[in-house]
């Protein structure tokens, strides 16, 4: 199999992951094995977006201090600040 | 032009080649929808170009001189029942056209199994994309279920991630040898198609086990194991993700809004909009084409748009040819043809199991609220038979799917016919000050005039990106 | 609708006819006093208005006109009844041995122009007249009180006994009380006609007769179509007015905030949802399916509640709905027996959540004749009986 050849940086819960402009953040976290993106509100437990295309809305993480953001929806850029919702 | 799919690019780029002026809103940053979803730059550059044919066909709906809004989704339809709300980056606009065609696509079935709210657990699509879009694969053991022709593809694009895939599972017995099975030689592509997968995954030593489904998910944080209902019995997979779907189920909210037709399909609880054989809904300004207008596959959907697009342009007194028409009308019967012998060999419904599924299984994630809970509520006066109803004893279908992923779960488990849980807005996510901040509906007079003609005619009448 | 062979007839003592929060709470109430109640319901139960209201409990006095309403209410006159509907609903929670979600975290009423601030001032010594508390305070201390407040509120009374409780689970929690003590409710179950048969009253429906010599319509929007069967024209003015809710975000509003001069209530709801309405018309009003909702109402129930509460306007929206509002062509609640038509009594109107304990006693007084806790003759029915169109006896 041929990895891509990483060329940014996004920092996810402070650990730095090397990324690929373009690639969905969502690929980035799972490929990282990062499956913990929301703390679910209602069971507490740890939840990961299923559907990778904005149906199910279940993963939701903060990027940049913005809230709230569908993982599957952002493309990396150098640089981004993602804060999930994970419960140490 | 609302989606720019398959489909929706082909009936913008006929429609435009045939003079009619289009607007096409796209949500996404790049025109492609799930199917001919395209590798952003840096990936595109390193990886290559996933399907040329969608990069050719975006090219063509440019050259065709349709007008692009993407990152413009449509969350909405105004008072007079026709103007689209819309929302771009966060500022609000509204489109009005003479004609609207819907193209939005259709989104997977997921059904609840127990577990399947375990991070790891995605559905086919999901798997597909990151696989594809993003090269990364879900897991490094996985298992690819549910039921579909889609399972397939999904397999062989996590090998080509470097996945070990335990195995597929397929509900059905699509593949089985039986007198059915025959009649696909009529469509040699189709079976072409499945038997080049079949023979991939078959080098790569992974059983595709028909007859088989997910009884359950089992794991702490994350997915540890599958357990299989089979005919002899379950079998459990070490694996640490699942890739889980039943198919696709139309996108018709925005059909339902327009106030075009739409019946409730009592075997998939999917919500069908009710629409002629060239995609005319019951509003005679609405159009329906591809996923949309009935799961049926790409070859249909862009073969079934073409038709429609030129009943739109005849209507608009801008004909094509007759040759082109007898031309797409051939391609349309082919297609739909061959996507009927495909459905035909997988079964069809909300999952066979679903009425006995386990009290303690989680049918919607976004509320967490039990197959039990349902059935409570369904047993007492408060819900009795009624979907809608158990939503609000229960909160099913009140979370941020709003029921978009759990209805036909709730529907079985409540044993359900009186009412499905109604479609309104936002059926995309739209921002509060977006809302507020919304313009005036526009009079008929003030639809800005086209630069070329001044025929009125598709035309962002605020906001959205010029 | 045409039955093979005799309905069944089944004899009881009080037939509720609507299954909102007011049939449940009345039932309730009745079946503790030890009546044999049947509540009918022509749907599911607590579908309607009762399902798609906000919930909230207006103690301090409310602002006079909702969205698109021609004649104010006599928010004066509401005073008593919110004050004694403050006082039971502090029980409501012991008295069905029930989590309905209340909460009593205090309300603020806003004003944003000098007249607003004025009408603050005006309802405060008629607040006080029936013990209900409240406090006036200026823009910086509201602020201070509440950070989420925005800049152009001027003034703002605070309410401690304000409140709200989740619709979802007040009525189905009536109910449950109501049928362990006896009542029994039937879903599904249309009323098709209501006469008088001898001493008492014939409820038809489609599956069966239920015979009483007190019946109860606490139908809504539909209180004008049952009364109609009895032979009596009620006037009646229901509207379908809408709601909005946000997806969940982190707990930072505690109370519920109105508006003195414009229809608005936001609040946030225990699983952290903000619920944004005010009595906004909807496009349309229709009771045989789900009302459709008003673009219009919408943007401007929105804009002007982010206006107020700026921190809105980044959050996602994730529904709008709409739902009937049993109004009155006088906008007052109406509560009391039809006048020639003894044992017929309706119940309804506006803030009908907030004051749905207070009807359900007194109801529950006139039917069980043991004297009201309450003078409410003035929101008799008699003022929405038109002339010559009375019930004749028998």
């Amino acid at each position: 199999m041929r990895r891509l050849r990483p060329d940014a940086v996004v920092t996810v819960d402070g650990r730095t992951l090397p990324a690929c402009t373009g690639q969905s953040l969502y690929g980035v976290l799972i490929d990282a094995g990062i499956w913990w993106h929301r703390t679910h509100p209602v069971s507490g437990a740890p939840e990961a977006g299923m559907c990778g295309m904005g149906t199910c809305l279940a993963c939701l993480v903060d990027v940049d201090g913005r809230p709230g953001v569908r993982a599957c929806a952002v493309e990396i850029r150098d640089g981004l600040r993602v804060r999930t919702g994970a419960r140490r | 032009m609302v989606g720019g799919g398959p489909a929706g690019r082909v009936a913008a780029r006929e429609l435009a080649r045939l003079g009619v002026r289009v607007l096409l809103l796209d949500e996404h940053r790049r025109l492609g929808g799930q199917y001919y979803k395209r590798r952003a730059g840096a990936v595109r550059a390193q990886a290559g170009d996933l399907r040329p044919r969608g990069t050719r066909l975006a090219a063509e709906v440019l050259d065709a001189g349709v007008d692009v809004c993407s990152e413009t989704a449509v969350w909405g339809v105004d008072d007079d029942g026709r103007t689209l709300l819309t929302v771009h980056l966060g500022t609000p606009g509204s489109v009005r056209a003479l004609f609207t065609v819907l193209a939005t696509g259709a989104h997977e079935r997921v059904l609840p199994v127990p577990g399947w709210q375990l991070p790891g657990v995605c559905t086919p699509g999901a798997a597909l994309h990151l696989a594809t879009i993003d090269r990364v694969a879900i897991g490094r053991r996985v298992v690819v279920a549910g039921s579909g022709p889609f399972l397939l593809p999904v397999a062989v694009a996590l090998l080509d991630v470097g996945a070990t895939v335990a195995a597929v599972c397929e509900s059905g017995t699509p593949y089985r040898l039986d007198r059915d099975a025959l009649r696909g030689l009529r469509h040699p592509a189709r079976v072409a198609q499945f038997a080049g997968y079949r023979a991939r995954l078959a080098r790569a030593g992974v059983p595709v086990r028909q007859a088989t489904r997910v009884a359950a998910v089992t794991g702490g944080d994350r997915v540890a194991a599958v357990h299989l209902a089979t005919g002899a019995g379950t079998v459990q997979l070490d694996v640490d993700a699942v890739a889980l779907g039943w198919g696709f189920r139309p996108n018709t909210e925005l059909a339902a809004l327009l106030g075009c037709r739409t019946e409730m399909d009592e075997t998939t609880w999917d919500r069908l909009v009710v629409a002629d054989d060239v995609g005319g809904t019951t509003r005679e300004d609405v159009f329906v084409v591809g996923e949309a207008a009935g799961v049926a596959g790409v070859q249909a959907a862009v073969a079934r748009a073409a038709v429609t697009a030129s009943q739109v342009a005849r209507r608009l007194g801008r004909s094509p040819s007759p040759t082109a028409q007898r031309r797409a009308r051939v391609a349309r019967r082919a297609a739909t043809r061959a996507a009927a012998w495909t459905a035909g060999r997988f079964p069809v419904g909300a999952g066979s199991w679903l009425p006995e599924v386990h009290d303690d299984t989680v049918v919607c994630r976004c509320e967490f609220v039990t197959a039990a809970e349902l059935r409570c509520a369904s047993r007492t006066v408060l819900a009795c038979g009624d979907p809608d109803a158990a939503k609000g004893a229960t909160r099913a279908g009140m979370g941020p799917c709003q029921g978009r992923q759990c209805f036909p779960a709730v529907a079985v488990l409540t044993g359900g016919g009186v009412s499905a849980f109604p479609v309104r807005m936002p059926v995309r996510p739209v921002s509060v000050a977006a809302v507020a901040a919304g313009s005036p509906i526009p009079a008929d007079h003030d639809v800005p005039a086209g630069p070329a003609d001044t025929a009125p005619s598709a035309w962002p009448t605020s906001g959205g990106p010029s | 609708m045409a039955h093979v062979g005799r309905p069944v007839v089944t004899a009881v003592d009080v037939v509720v006819i609507g299954a909102g929060i007011l049939g449940a709470a009345t039932a309730h109430h009745l079946s503790a006093a030890a009546a044999r109640v049947v509540v009918l319901e022509r749907g599911s139960p607590n579908r309607e208005g009762s399902g798609t209201t906000a919930g909230n409990l207006h103690i301090q006095a409310v602002h006079t006109k909702r969205p698109g309403q021609a004649i104010p209410l006599d928010n004066v006159r509401f005073l008593p009844l919110q004050a004694a509907a403050s006082a039971l609903w502090a029980d409501v929670e012991a008295e069905l041995d029930a989590d309905v979600e209340l909460r009593r975290s205090g309300g603020w009423m806003l004003a944003e122009s000098a007249e607003d601030e004025a009408e603050l001032r005006d309802k405060a010594p008629h607040e006080r007249e029936h013990g209900i508390v409240t406090e006036l305070l200026d823009g910086d201390a509201a602020r201070s009180a509440l950070p989420v407040l925005g800049r152009t509120v001027r003034a703002a009374t605070w309410c401690p006994d304000d409140g709200y409780a989740n619709p979802l689970k007040v009525t189905p929690a009536y109910l449950r009380s109501a049928m362990r003590l006896g009542a029994t409710v039937h879903a599904h179950t249309p009323v098709t006609g209501l006469r008088r048969d001898g001493e008492v009253w014939r409820v038809s429906t489609t599956r069966g007769d239920w015979v009483a010599p007190a019946v109860i319509v606490v139908a809504g929007p539909w209180i004008r179509d049952i009364v109609a069967m009895a032979g009596v024209t009620v006037a009646a003015a229901p509207v379908a007015i809408q709601m909005h809710v946000t997806v969940r975000v982190p707990h930072v509003l505690p109370n519920l905030v109105q508006h003195i001069s414009e229809g608005l209530s936001v609040k946030q709801v225990a699983a952290g949802q903000i619920l944004i309405g005010g009595g906004w018309p909807a496009a349309a009003l229709d009771l045989a399916g789900r009302s459709p909702i008003s673009v219009r109402s919408m943007q401007g129930n929105l804009a002007q509640a982010t206006r107020l509460l700026p921190f809105l306007g980044e959050l996602t929206l994730l529904r709008v709905w709409a739902g009937p509002l049993a109004a009155t062509p006088d906008e007052m609640p109406v509560v009391g027996e039809v006048p020639g038509a003894p044992g017929l009594f309706l119940a309804g109107g506006t803030y009908a959540f907030t004051f749905a304990p207070l009807w359900a006693r007194l109801l529950t007084e006139m039917v069980t004749g043991s004297g009201l806790s309450l003078d409410v003759k003035d929101l008799g029915v008699d003022r929405l009986v038109e002339p010559g169109l009375r019930a004749r006896d028998g």
